[in-house]
């Protein structure tokens, strides 16, 4: 039981970092009603270039977050303007199966560019130690990932709910017609969509990159986990992310550390399944 | 519907292509049931051999290197290397089958154990090789293997140590020249009841962190079952997954209790770096004793830097146990010059594997695989004619070469050191290892 | 807003024809009898032949796979295709299926063909009790959670001794027999023959649902669930059967390939990639047509095979980009698949006569 204060913290830290990870995912699919199944290869993406921008200009991810965030909001509205729009006027099925496709092609060009080795960062300003807090250990990565994600969400939010074209963004993500017919252009919002998803992914990823390996393959659990934490906390809400990563960080550890941690994932998938059985749209979710 | 039909007939178009695509090499017999196999290439040209590794996924820069081992194999019995003390370096080519040379066809099976088999088919087939080197994850080198007998064509491994590889399996085909788990295991126990010995301390308890695929659960069952033979207890054994991004809860259960217990690991790279960490950062740092792997590998040095120092692992080869070894210390220069990585256990091993097989190939004089089968299973080289720290390679009924042996290795001062048997040590053990923080 | 009704299956914005219009034009072209031969024919005559024509272990092994994935293919598309239910977790029964024939061949000898049928039962049954709670769920939310539920089986196998943890089972080798449902030839004539012919069966099962009363329910279903259950239609029934139809489907082909292989282990048979992998080719076939699994099974393998051989191997990875742009391209450009570009053909080369 002395160990319950540290696995708490370890807890709420995964969560929070959880949490900066899913923001993208679910202000996609708020607004243009799209699951991006290649969300991980988003996270490894900038994770990557979080790690060139270390390695061949010796930026501390800290201070490469805006060029992570630039290049994964590239990648947003170049998928977006290339397969995706299309996607959108076909079916459910072809709008899965676009971001599926998305999630091998980006693993591949990952691979075929980047090689299958491990990158590390190490140096970060933010790397190696630990903080001490009441007893218990901080890891600094960590940490630092945790209170980007408070941040990151704090922005998005603020944009959202406090700016013009926020407004618009949410007005497109509530009802689509009725914004069109108020003369707010749904194909600009779903690129800007894109545009802001990505952002926050870039940012997770550079926090990401000061302690995690870094390899082509690096997407598939990230993403997984995300989807799960977005649908948990219902599609489209920001809040419902949040809520949804702290539970799944929490359950990850605590009953990683209490009972068996090999089953430490099936926790999770079934606390997902009976929250959406007991509340399909999710716990904060809108429909 | 003409709809239907357009798609049928592309179907059939594209069925066509691949089918012809990979069928060069068939002469369209209609041979049925337990043929076998009839290369049609001619014996004095070159041999073709296969060689299966994960070549993508997450394991793809181990299977790289490791395939670095098998082509320096093949690159130094087909030229001339009189300066290098190895049977058949020092002529072009295999004289037995009239200087023939090598060719390594290399084949990708991604980690998954049916596409393994499937490689294997193709290989065999229809790249028309007579033996096949692989596969580096244990659980693809059973379904492939097995693949292999059933079309009786010799399947030499040397990288992949899962006990029942060899011992719960009856193959004809099937060759092992490194050392298995259940050896390893045994190395281990000996090492600790030394090590308790020298440094007047006793060790009762230990622990197992695994990684949940055949390499680590027989990893760990063997080490259950050795510990409880030799009354050691096991306080905790935990199985964690690949490709994972956190491993936090498994980290605070090791840190948590019986901070002494030596933890015995078998964890791929990912994982291994992750462990590190998270030791780290919760202040702990515990004895690792690693079941190779991961630890063996380059990149999780890279990655760990100083946090890696100390680790213990098994191992089959060590540049630094072969040091007075100069055909050895030759090859592994050779290794780094070509390929820009230093030579390491695991491409050390598959080196071994795949010269084996070409040693047996010359002794056989034919390209037939029965004939290669029987010269495998007859062989018997010394050390010397060998790069590791073995004492030969000589197959039992099992195909497992019962003179591998393993070594425990730790990492000093950046590289890793032969520190037992104590008689061979290279290196003064440190143990307990120094705690993080005060690196 | 009104698209948000039949987010499982139509197009987004879709403002068409009133709801009983659109079920009523739904329903499937039941054109001429030699219209309807022709593919049959085509089908028949290509599968029937390909083994005779190409006789390497290599070209039989891809027609097994092949054949294997097109019952998959065509059991989920029942579901995904006709009913508009995306479940992308359909490896659970591919895994239920295979390990029930590796149980019973390995640790409870008994006959293969009495596993598989127990597999498929078992995954009927596992079918209908997880149907109760998910299909309320819609959309993106039904199509993770299958994922969830799949992920959890694969956690469960791994770590369950019983069956062989992450080891897996291998399936002792009996003598060849149908009975024993195992060959050992260089070639794979009985293997691939009997896959064919269950395919066959299942083609034959589908068409005749497709044409009776619950194909013409399923559609509705799919196209407008909200006006369906106002038009009287028992949807939760409907939806079960035909979870239960691709449930056992998917399993069936889990236990051949089980026989097939002679291997078992978690990951080869509950991961997520086979569920992937089964969507993509009914996806690249064209999920509105009976054709269209099998059309996209035989591409599916072919690509793959073909990108492998001609950029992969290597390492490099370069196959994996050529087939993530042309799924990419068909899900944006021709969502209904080659079935569709074929359609679009037919009304090109139609336009372009009547010049």
């Amino acid at each position: 039981m002395d160990q319950l204060p540290q696995v708490i913290a370890n807890g709420l830290l995964l969560g929070a970092v959880l949490a900066l990870v899913a923001v993208g995912l679910t202000l996609i699919f708020g607004v243009v009603d799209v699951v991006n199944f290649a969300h991980g290869e988003f996270v490894m993406a900038g994770m990557y270039a979080a790690f060139f921008a270390w390695s061949l200009f010796g930026l501390d991810p800290i201070l490469a977050i805006p060029i992570t965030a630039a290049i994964v909001a590239a990648i947003g509205l170049a998928s977006y303007a290339s397969f995706v729009r299309p996607a959108l006027r076909g079916t459910l099925l072809s709008q899965i199966f676009v971001t599926f496709g998305l999630l091998i092609f980006l693993r591949g060009i990952a691979q075929v560019a980047f090689g299958p080795n491990f990158r590390s960062i190490s140096g970060s300003v933010l790397g190696g130690a630990s903080i001490q807090f009441l007893g218990v250990a901080l890891p600094r990565p960590q940490l630092a990932a945790a209170v980007g994600s408070l941040i990151g969400m704090g922005l998005i939010s603020w944009f959202v709910w406090r700016t013009r074209t926020g407004h618009a963004l949410m007005a497109t993500a509530q009802d689509r017609d009725a914004a069109a017919l108020m003369g707010i252009n749904p194909n600009r919002m779903f690129g800007l969509a894109w545009i802001i998803g990505g952002a926050a992914t870039g940012l997770a990823a550079a926090l990401l990159a000061v302690y995690q390996p870094i390899h082509p393959t690096a997407g598939l659990v990230f993403g997984l986990t995300a989807f799960i934490i977005v649908a948990m906390g219902g599609f489209g809400s920001i809040a419902g992310a949040f809520v949804a990563a702290m539970l799944v960080g929490l359950l990850e550890n605590v009953a990683g550390f209490y009972l068996n941690p090999a089953y430490k994932h099936l926790w999770v998938f079934l606390l997902f399944i009976v929250v959406l059985v007991w509340r399909p749209q999710g716990l904060l979710g809108r429909r | 519907m003409r709809i239907r039909t357009a798609g049928v007939g592309l179907v059939s178009l594209a069925f066509l292509i691949t089918a012809c695509g990979s069928d060069d090499g068939d002469d369209g017999s209609t041979n049925d049931g337990g043929g076998q196999a009839e290369p049609t290439a001619p014996a004095t040209e070159s041999v073709r051999v296969g060689a299966l590794y994960p070549l993508t996924g997450s394991a793809a820069a181990t299977g790289e290197a490791v395939l670095h081992g098998v082509e320096l194999a093949a690159e130094v019995v087909n030229g001339e290397y009189p300066d290098i003390d190895l049977p058949l370096a020092a002529e072009a080519g295999l004289p037995g089958l009239d200087g023939a040379t090598v060719e390594i066809v290399s084949a990708d099976h991604e980690g998954n154990p049916e596409r393994g088999a499937s490689e294997t088919e193709r290989l065999i087939t229809g790249e028309e090789v007579v033996a096949i080197v692989g596969a580096y994850f244990s659980a693809v080198t059973e379904t492939a293997s097995e693949r292999a007998e059933r079309l009786g064509v010799p399947f030499v491994n040397g990288s992949s140590s899962a006990t029942s590889l060899t011992e719960d399996r009856d193959l004809q085909y099937f060759f092992r020249t490194g050392p298995s788990d259940l050896t390893f295991g045994e190395t281990f126990f000996e090492f600790l009841a030394d090590v308790a010995e020298q440094t007047g301390q006793p060790i009762d308890a230990i622990k197992i962190l695994y990684e949940n695929t055949d390499y680590g659960t027989g990893a760990a069952e063997i080490t259950q079952q050795l510990a409880s033979d030799q009354g050691y207890e096991v306080v905790d054994s935990i199985a964690h997954g690949n490709d994972v991004n956190d491993v936090t809860p498994e980290a605070t259960r090791i840190c948590s209790s019986n901070e002494d217990a030596p933890v015995f690991q078998a964890s791929y790279t990912p994982e291994a770096i992750l462990f590190t960490q998270a030791f780290k950062n919760l202040g702990c740092t515990p004895t690792i004793l690693a079941y190779g792997a991961g630890y063996s590998d380059v990149s999780y040095f890279d990655a760990v830097g100083a946090d890696g120092e100390y680790v213990i692992s098994r191992a089959a080869w060590g540049l630094d146990a072969v040091a007075d070894n100069p055909t050895a210390v030759a090859i592994a220069e050779m290794f780094e010059e070509t390929y820009g990585i230093p030579m390491d256990e695991n491409s050390a091993r598959t080196f071994t594997a795949a010269h084996t097989l070409f040693v047996a190939l010359n002794e056989a004089g034919s390209t037939e695989p029965d004939a290669i089968r029987d010269a495998l299973a007859a062989i018997d080289m010394p050390a010397e004619d060998t790069i590791m720290p073995w004492d030969g390679i000589r197959f039992a009924d099992s195909g497992q070469n019962e003179l591998a042996q393993g070594i425990i290795l730790q990492h000093l001062d950046g590289e890793y050191r032969v520190v037992w048997p104590f008689e061979n040590a290279t290196a003064d053990l440190v143990w307990p290892p120094v705690p993080y923080g005060d690196r | 807003m009104t698209s948000q009704i039949s987010t499982s299956g139509a197009g987004r914005g879709d403002t068409g024809p009133a709801p009983t219009a659109r079920l009523a034009s739904a329903q499937l072209d039941t054109g001429g009898t030699r219209r309807e031969l022709l593919p049959w024919a085509i089908f028949l005559a290509s599968f029937g032949m390909f083994p005779v024509l190409f006789t390497s272990t290599y070209a039989h092994n891809l027609g097994v796979l092949v054949c294997l994935t097109a019952i998959m293919a065509l059991g989920w598309n029942l579901l995904g295709g006709f009913a508009g239910q995306i479940s992308l977790g359909h490896a659970l029964f591919f895994g239920i299926g295979a390990y029930a024939a590796a149980v019973g061949g390995d640790i409870l000898e008994v006959n293969p063909w009495l596993s598989i049928i127990a597999g498929m039962v078992l995954a009927v049954i596992l079918s209908s009790l997880i149907g109760i709670p998910i299909f309320r769920l819609r959309g993106h939310y039904f199509a993770i959670t299958t994922i969830a539920i799949a992920e959890i089986a694969l956690i469960v196998f791994l770590n369950w001794s019983w069956v062989g943890g992450a080891t897996g089972l291998s399936i002792p080798l009996q003598p060849d027999s149908l009975v024993n449902l195992q060959w050992s030839g260089r070639q794979r004539w009985e293997y691939y023959y009997l896959t064919l012919g269950i395919v066959i069966a299942i083609l034959i099962a589908t068409r005749f649902i497709l044409r009776s009363r619950i194909g013409y329910y399923l559609i509705a279903i799919r196209e407008d669930q909200a006006a369906a259950a106002a038009l009287g239609v028992p949807v939760t029934r409907y939806k079960q059967f035909a979870f239960g139809f691709s449930a056992a489907a998917v399993a069936l082909a889990g236990g051949l390939f089980a026989q097939y292989v002679l291997f078992v282990d978690p990951r080869s048979t509950f991961g997520l990639i086979i569920s992937v992998n089964i969507i993509i080719a009914a996806v690249i076939g064209g999920v509105r047509s009976m054709w269209g699994p099998i059309i996209g099974a035989v591409v599916f393998y072919t690509l793959t095979e073909f990108t492998r051989l001609q950029f992969g191997g290597t390492g490099n990875a370069l196959n994996l980009v050529f087939y993530g742009l042309l799924v990419m391209a068909i899900a944006a450009f021709e969502p209904n698949g080659l079935v569709g570009l074929g359609a679009r053909f037919r009304r090109l080369m139609l336009h372009w006569r009547s010049r």
